[in-house]
């Protein structure tokens, strides 16, 4: 795992991480002073909620990204890649390393989060309560399944094509699976059109995973089959891009 | 691992992911407990939107015209300060310079008036920006007012009518400010809407053939008063719990101007349907 230290060493060093870190802790507490929650002070926490996701959202597919890109393409670029292959280490290894570095920063953050929604912005009835830990839970979980194949393309894609179109195009995809799907859902209610229709039903719809809006309205927890239905169908999109990124991978730019 | 099985091997879990991406993919997109609006950040009816909507307001009052006149000044309200006089610190002299540009890139020197099309752009345009301050704050009294009286502004020479798509946006609100029982305000702009409703039928009065009868203005009426009482219950309850307070004084004043308006309103609006239900029972009397 020396590649693995050497990126987690890299990404500490370079302190960016604070600025997530300060955000995610931060924000939750200090944006609500600026909502109308400071007239109505029932809102505090349904803008504590909002504040904490969004923050992290924005974190994640900005930050993670970025480092999740730089790190592939500076793995490709700087010959670590080749040093490294040449001690046994496979490519695939070395994406997998790379990734779990990135991850390994990701969790913190996103468990901060929801122990954030758990601890400070929890409602008081019982009833209400019970089910808040398992939507907290459900949605670090489907947030890490959303993030994860993500970021290892991001790596892979820097690899070979360089770090700006690794970023780009993750968070291309990132943010069309979360609005532009359903802006084009709005179009196709509009006009139907059946390639449209084709490419909006196996676009990835990321939108799923963010459950904020169920914080925020105290919709209780996801049914349970609905639960593992996208359980399925994010383990799914992690299969396709954990295969198009080893495919992707390289250990040295190519020229 | 070799090349061959490693590609074996991507190609096997590309197949196998797309395979569950597909499967589950179908029942989650036919569900419709799963079905959100779109709403990017949660930002729309957040604690943020309503902020970001009371912003908004400097923009929407803010002349409009984009050329369209065609080199037509603005016109001057009489209200308006007199010119001000040359800025004499540099940091004011940098902000009337950067006005100037901003003036500058949007005049039109063309001397031909703007194509329909351009007009209609500008128009779709103005819609867009009030349609977005509203759907952040949907309880916003200016918000609403605003974007219900482009919906319903006249052309040349017709009266302002309840269109579908008024009729509509005063239900929406209504129905939403409602819901919103721990603030006093949407209950206010509920009220408003339900003014503005009523005040359409009255227009469609005007009409050979008349949409709307005495009965449903009748029920306007009292939608005004159930949102009028609302108001004054959660104020009420405001005034307990001393919340108020939280409030600048000069929002307070406006709620307070805003409510005595709407009195207003409602009163002459009352004073019109007894007028119209003595005349529609007049005739009757007669036969």
């Amino acid at each position: 795992m020396r590649l693995f230290r050497l990126t987690i060493a890299t990404i500490f060093q370079r302190k960016a991480w604070a600025i997530c870190l300060l955000a995610v802790v931060a924000l939750p507490f200090a944006l609500p002073m600026i909502s109308s929650a400071t007239e109505k002070p029932i809102l505090v926490q349904p803008a504590r909620i909002l504040a904490a996701w969004d923050a992290l959202w924005v974190c994640a597919v900005l930050w993670g990204l970025f480092t999740a890109a730089r790190e592939g393409e500076a793995n490709a670029k700087s010959g670590i890649g080749e040093y490294f292959l040449a001690t046994g280490l496979s490519a695939t290894r070395q994406l997998f390393e790379i990734w779990l570095a990135v991850f390994c920063f990701l969790v913190p953050l996103t468990l901060i989060t929801a122990l954030i929604c758990q601890f400070a912005a929890a409602p008081a009835d019982p009833v209400e309560h019970s089910m808040w830990w398992v939507l907290n839970a459900q949605y670090v979980v489907l947030f890490l399944l959303v993030m994860a194949p993500l970021l290892a393309l991001a790596t892979a894609l820097a690899s070979r094509f360089g770090g700006i179109s690794g970023f780009a195009v993750t968070l291309g995809i990132a943010l069309y699976g979360l609005y532009g799907v359903g802006y084009l859902d709005n179009l196709l209610k509009l006009e139907e059109n059946p390639i449209l229709r084709h490419l909006w039903l196996f676009s990835p719809q990321y939108r799923f995973a963010d459950l904020t809006q169920r914080l925020y309205f105290k919709s209780g927890a996801l049914p349970t089959a609905a639960f593992w239905t996208m359980t399925l169908y994010f383990g799914g999109i992690l299969a396709v891009y954990t295969g198009l990124s080893r495919l992707c991978f390289r250990t040295k730019l190519s020229s | 691992m070799s090349r061959l099985s490693s590609i074996a091997l991507s190609t096997a879990l590309i197949g196998a992911g797309a395979l569950a991406w597909a499967v589950a993919g179908r029942p989650l997109l036919a569900n419709p407990d799963l079905d959100t609006p779109l709403n990017a950040l949660g930002i729309n009816r957040s604690p943020y939107g309503e902020v970001l909507a009371m912003a908004l307001q400097g923009p929407i009052d803010t002349f409009f015209d984009a050329g369209v006149s065609g080199g037509a000044p603005e016109p001057k309200d009489a209200a308006d300060p007199p010119p001000a006089a040359t800025p004499r610190t540099l940091n004011a002299r940098f902000e009337t310079l950067l006005i100037s540009f901003d003036k500058a890139l949007a005049a039109r020197t063309n001397p031909k008036v703007g194509s329909d099309a351009m007009k209609r752009h500008l128009r779709r345009q103005a819609e867009d920006k009030l349609r977005f301050a509203y759907q952040l704050d949907p309880a916003h009294y200016g918000n609403y007012n605003s974007l219900h009286f482009f919906l319903t502004e006249p052309e040349l020479g017709t009266r302002p009518q309840l269109t579908a798509a008024a009729a509509k946006l005063a239900e929406d609100t209504i129905q939403y400010c409602l819901k919103q029982d721990h603030d006093p305000r949407p209950a206010l702009t509920a009220a408003a809407a339900a003014t503005n409703i009523l005040e359409l039928m009255f227009n469609d009065q005007h009409n050979a053939t008349p949409k709307y009868d005495t009965t449903q203005m009748r029920q306007c009426l009292n939608l005004i008063d159930h949102c009028l009482a609302r108001y004054d219950e959660v104020a009420q309850q405001w005034d307990q719990s001393k919340q108020w307070n939280l409030l600048s004084p000069q929002r307070v004043a406006e709620c307070e101007e805003r409510r005595q308006f709407i009195t207003k309103i409602r009163d002459t609006q009352n004073q019109t349907l007894l007028h119209l239900e003595h005349n529609h029972l007049a005739p009757q009397a007669s036969n």
